[in-house]
């Protein structure tokens, strides 16, 4: 027995899509609702009738009271997502318990996250915002496509609360930072990133909020070197992401020295491919062959046309 | 080497394979399997390279 979760507010622009892109499971849907005041809840009435209209608790409480009496497996996908394939899903849950991680693609990034288990398995959410699951997880291949930006309007409201409640934790620093990114508040972003990569700066999160910092040096205020230091603790750590030697190459192109840079765009491309599809990192796609094949086209070009400009 | 010397080797001349080698070492040694293998591909494809360790280094390692 499959249950589909989804948690919604004020998404009559995607639910429908979501909703009849789950509608070949064949499972039982439970919408938990945190207070639509469009048409969200009338368009879910067309697929299911277990709607549950729930204010109290942060999102994470909330998704763990949906789920908690529910035997069997459980889904969860967001409104603003839809599934491609349905068929890996119903052969899943015909083998033994197990938790499963999904690629959820955004654009060109695809991050992985633990989306269906059994409910033998007593997986919970934790964060107030940014709902997450952390456990270990089996590949699924299917993907989840996801349309756009998922920032709540009370997401700083509620992480501010969270931070008064636990003084010291790093955590709720990553998510602010997350927040005003997405929002291009670079300045906020750039005070919460530094307080996060401060508190903890060797795990996963620290390292591509680095990697995120690095961007936001380079490309918005125009500070290479600062962007360079953050971006040399990237590839210590990871060196196989072509998202890192891409920006590399950036900074270098950004200062005219086309050919480092080209040498870089290069190294995405060679180490990029050598890098595991199944870590657990997230992949700006456009990174591993589209992005550095046009930028060494570019610095080759570029190259060129000096030479023979110095030629004359 | 650090790896911090030889990314700095790398920035100062990505052109050469001094700092590659010294990576590729370094995370055979800390016994990184992807990483060093990975380099070791870089040295192939970007400098044809084909064997980066010396006899004496292979029997240390093996």
């Amino acid at each position: 027995m499959l249950t589909t979760f989804i948690l919604t507010k004020n998404d009559q622009k995607t639910v429908e899509n979501t909703l009849q892109s789950i509608q070949a499971l064949g499972c039982k849907i439970v919408v938990g609702d945190i207070g639509s005041t469009d048409n969200t809840i009338n368009i879910c009435r067309k697929f299911t009738s277990d709607i549950f209209v729930l204010k109290e608790g942060s999102y994470s409480a909330i998704r763990n009271k949906l789920q908690e009496s529910t035997e069997g497996w459980i889904f969860w996908i967001n409104p603003w997502e839809t599934l491609t394939n349905h068929n890996e899903i119903l052969s899943l849950i015909k083998k033994e318990p197990k938790n499963y991680r999904f690629q959820i693609m955004r654009g060109n990034l695809i991050t992985k996250e633990i989306r269906l288990w059994h409910s033998s398995q007593q997986l919970k959410f934790e964060n107030p915002v940014f709902e997450t699951v952390f456990a270990q997880g089996t590949w699924a291949n299917t993907v989840i496509y996801s349309l756009g930006e998922t920032v709540r309007n009370d997401a700083l409201e509620l992480i501010e609360k969270w931070k008064e409640q636990s003084m010291t934790e790093a955590v709720p620093w990553y998510y602010e930072a997350s927040v005003h990114l997405t929002n291009k508040d670079f300045d906020r972003f750039i005070n919460a990133a530094e307080k996060f990569v401060f508190l903890e700066s060797q795990t996963m999160a620290g390292i591509m909020m680095k990697y995120y910092l690095a961007i936001v040096y380079l490309h918005v205020k125009k500070l290479p070197k600062k962007a360079s230091a953050k971006l040399m603790a990237c590839l210590l750590k990871n060196p196989l992401m072509a998202e890192f030697w891409c920006l590399l190459g950036d900074i270098y192109y950004q200062s005219n020295q086309y050919e480092r840079a080209r040498h870089f765009y290069e190294n995405a491309k060679i180490l990029g491919q050598r890098r595991l599809t199944n870590d657990s990192w997230p992949v700006e796609i456009n990174k591993y062959e589209d992005y550095p094949n046009k930028m060494i086209d570019s610095c080759r070009n570029i190259l060129k046309q000096t030479k023979a400009f110095q030629a004359k | 080497m650090t790896p911090f010397a030889a990314f700095n080797l790398i920035l100062e001349n990505p052109g050469a394979k001094k700092g590659y080698l010294a990576l590729a070492r370094y995370y055979r040694e800390k016994g990184m399997r992807e990483e060093s293998s990975a380099f070791e591909f870089l040295l192939k494809t970007k400098f044809y390279v084909d064997d980066i360790y010396s006899d004496e280094e292979r029997s240390k390692n093996s």
